[in-house]
Parts: C-alpha cells; sequence; structure tokens
C-alpha cells in the first residue's frame, strides 16, 4: 500500500469540481487554512481536561463543520458539483453562540488585555484562535475577489469569526479550569 | 452546517443477503435487500458490517434495481473475504450509507472512464443508469477477470481493455490491449479537453493524471482511489 501518488509533484492538484489547479491557487491556501485550523483544533480537543468534555465535543463539531467548509472552498463557484455539496446553513455558529454566553457568563470580566497563554489547554485554544483567524482572513480575501460567490463561502467567514470568539472564551475557560492565572499586558 | 452529503444516512440499515456470485475468480457479486427508503446516485459506495467488521463496496446496480448489488474485490486469507465468500442467502448485514461523489455529471466534454480492478464498479452502476460515455479504460490484470463485459462495451463508444498480465489472451479480446489502462492514454488518446472519471489503484490515478496534466490539461478529473 502505498499513500503516495507523486499527483502533485509537478504543482498542481485537483479541485473537487475536477478542475486542475495551481496549489498556489487562491481556493487551495482557503482549504490549506481550514485544513491547518482543523489539526489544531483537533491538538486542542485531546489537551482539554475531562472535566471539559462538552466543550471539546463543541470542538469536535467544529472540525466536522470545517470540513464541511473546505468542501465547498475546494469547488469551482459555478460548478454543477456544488449541488452534491449541502448548504452550510447557520446551525454550528449559532450553536457556538449559545457556548460562548454560556461560557463568558462563568467568567470574570475582562478589564485589559491578557497574554495568550496560561495552562496547556488554554495556550492550545489561543493558537487555534490566532489560526482561526489567519483562515477567516484568507477566506475573506477570496470572497470579495469573487464575482458572484457561493452562499457557503459568506457563511463560512460568519462561522469563523464566531469560532474565533468561541476560542477566546475557550482559552479563559481552560485557564480558569486549570486555576492558571490570567496574565495582563504590562503596557 | 453539517454534513456535505446528499441523502447518506450515518446510521446503520439491517439488510439481508439475497444472493451472490463469482464474477471472475477474485471478484464475487453480492446481492442485498434494499433498505425502505434507499436512494443513491450511480457511484456512490456502502459501508458493510458483519460481525464486527466494515469495509466499503461501491453499488453496481441502477437506481431503480429493487434490491442492491456490491462489487467485491476478494482479498486472499482477508478477514472479510474468508466470511463473504460462503456466506448464505438470508444472512443478515448492516449498511450505512450511501456514501461519496464520485457520480458521473454530463457534460460538453467527452467522458474517458479508466478503471484497474475492481474499480470498474462505479461504471457498472453508470452503465446500468443509462450513462453513455466515450471511452473506457478497464484495467485488469488477467482476461479472465473481463466480466460484465458485454454491459460495458454497449455504454462507451470506445472499450479498452487493457491487460496487463496475459498479453497473448488480451489480442483476442476485441479492442482488447496489452499494458496498462496508462499506456493507451499517453499513446492513442487524442488531444482535447476531456472529463476524466478515474477509480482504482492510487498508482494508476497518479500516472493518469501525469499524462493529463502534460496532454490535456483542459480536462476535468474525478477521481476515487483504493489504497
Amino acid at each position: 500500500m502505498k499513500i503516495y501518488t507523486r499527483t502533485g509533484d509537478g504543482g498542481r492538484t485537483s479541485l473537487f469540481s475536477g478542475e486542475r489547479v495551481s496549489k498556489a491557487d487562491p481556493r487551495l491556501e482557503v482549504c490549506g487554512e481550514i485544513d491547518e485550523l482543523n489539526a489544531v483544533l483537533g491538538a486542542l480537543a485531546a489537551a482539554l481536561p475531562a472535566t471539559m468534555a462538552d466543550q471539546a465535543e463543541v470542538v469536535r463539531g467544529a472540525q466536522g463543520a470545517l470540513f464541511a467548509a473546505g468542501a465547498h472552498w475546494a469547488t469551482a463557484p459555478g460548478s454543477p458539483r456544488a449541488e452534491a455539496l449541502k448548504d452550510l446553513g447557520g446551525e454550528e455558529a449559532a450553536r457556538l453562540e449559545a457556548e460562548i454566553d454560556r461560557l463568558a457568563a462563568s467568567l470574570p470580566p475582562l478589564e485589559r488585555f491578557i497574554l495568550p497563554g496560561g495552562s496547556a489547554p488554554g495556550a492550545w485554544a489561543h493558537v487555534a484562535r490566532t489560526v482561526c483567524r489567519r483562515a477567516e482572513r484568507r477566506a475573506v480575501a477570496l470572497l470579495a475577489e469573487t464575482a458572484d460567490p457561493p452562499p457557503a463561502y459568506e457563511q463560512t467567514v460568519v462561522f469563523l469569526n464566531r469560532l474565533s470568539d468561541f476560542l477566546f472564551v475557550l482559552a479563559r475557560a481552560a485557564n480558569r479550569e486549570a486555576s492558571a492565572a490570567e496574565t495582563e499586558w504590562e503596557p | 452546517m453539517g454534513a456535505v452529503s446528499r441523502a447518506a444516512s450515518a446510521s446503520p440499515a439491517a439488510v439481508e443477503v439475497v444472493s451472490r456470485r463469482r464474477l471472475a475468480p477474485g471478484v464475487l457479486g453480492l446481492e442485498i435487500s434494499r433498505p425502505p427508503g434507499f436512494r443513491f446516485l450511480p457511484g456512490q459506495f456502502v459501508r458493510l458490517s458483519l460481525g464486527g467488521l466494515t469495509r466499503s463496496y461501491t453499488l453496481t446496480n441502477a437506481p431503480g434495481d429493487p434490491t442492491l448489488t456490491l462489487c467485491i474485490r476478494l482479498v486472499a486469507g482477508g478477514r472479510m473475504t474468508t466470511r463473504l465468500v460462503e456466506i448464505p442467502a438470508g444472512a443478515r448485514l448492516s449498511i450505512t450509507g450511501p456514501h461519496g461523489y464520485f457520480t458521473f455529471r454530463a457534460s460538453p466534454r467527452r467522458a474517458v472512464l479508466a478503471s484497474t480492478g475492481t474499480g470498474v464498479a462505479p461504471f457498472l452502476a453508470m452503465a446500468r443508469a443509462g450513462v453513455r460515455a466515450y471511452l473506457l479504460l478497464r484495467g485488469v490484470s488477467r482476461a479472465g477477470d473481463l466480466h460484465d463485459d458485454d454491459l460495458l462495451r454497449s455504454a462507451v463508444e470506445i472499450y479498452a481493455p487493457c491487460v496487463s498480465r496475459s498479453a497473448d489472451k488480451a489480442r483476442s479480446i476485441p479492442g482488447g490491449h496489452r499494458g496498462r489502462v496508462s499506456d493507451y492514454a499517453g499513446e492513442r488518446l487524442e488531444p482535447g479537453g476531456y472529463d476524466f472519471y478515474l477509480c482504482g489503484r492510487s498508482e494508476m490515478l497518479g500516472d493518469m493524471i501525469r499524462i493529463i496534466d502534460e496532454r490535456f490539461p483542459e480536462s476535468l478529473v474525478y477521481t476515487e482511489s483504493f489504497f
């Protein structure tokens, strides 16, 4: 069994909709950012303590949603192949909002910037947040350049924005769970 | 956001074996009952579970058929193979699905289908569903593996069985070629933009895609690989 096919050695790959494109194609860049974010979320879920199993489940739900989103970005706009993909909708973003509200209600209000870090799970949540913001920036850029973009593009941007907010409160909640003090920034 | 698969079901459905037959020395055709409301597109597969083992098999029947048929590559000494080669009618299994996106799309470009081994399975379902393609490059090790020849021949303008081992027998098959499917594509397929559907071993996919990038860069490529 070989897991390498060498098909990408020439710097090209296939979109879900069949086109052969450069690996430097902006769509591949967004897909790669989403993939990286997904991997970091996996590390975060693995690092969360057993007492935060509910939050780990939310993280895994976000991972599934990112797979679904990635398939849309790997499809050329207007391709009939997009019909095979389910409309993303807003359920996952709404789920994150509910979880943000729940977590935030149990945390002390922030009055100053805090340094990213703390416990290992808290630090992973901060790393995931920054990767998420980068994915969001790439997606926003491509959305702006795309004439008549599919609804999934905008839905992905909304989801990534909400996911970043969730990861910020999750970092704080994880640090509190680990009794790791938040270090405020001293300007 | 949720699952992207259309009409896919992750919850298992109970099915029964209706019949089984040897399609070729290394290929088993398994007919199973069709769960109520089960719908699929030609080219999709199911995940079949039996006795704690789960494997993916492509559906080969037409979408409207009363039962489902699967094309199963027999693996010498394989745990699932051992169970399936002697499975009796009436035996109970479970399936999930349909899964996958390797489905046919009508297009102004000519469709080129290429398979190795049981990678031909999705093309059997497409042929039974009335899909008509330009060319089928069907790679097999031996001429004896060419089951369902007539069906496939009727679904394409050019049927090109490519036999990699038993060269003498390849010559006796109408349209038969000695060598690999990628040899045919690299040497005989006229320039142009095509819709390529590639299903089979990853080595074949790699060889084909290199040729497509070199000789047919305006083409679309859809793939389903076996590992």
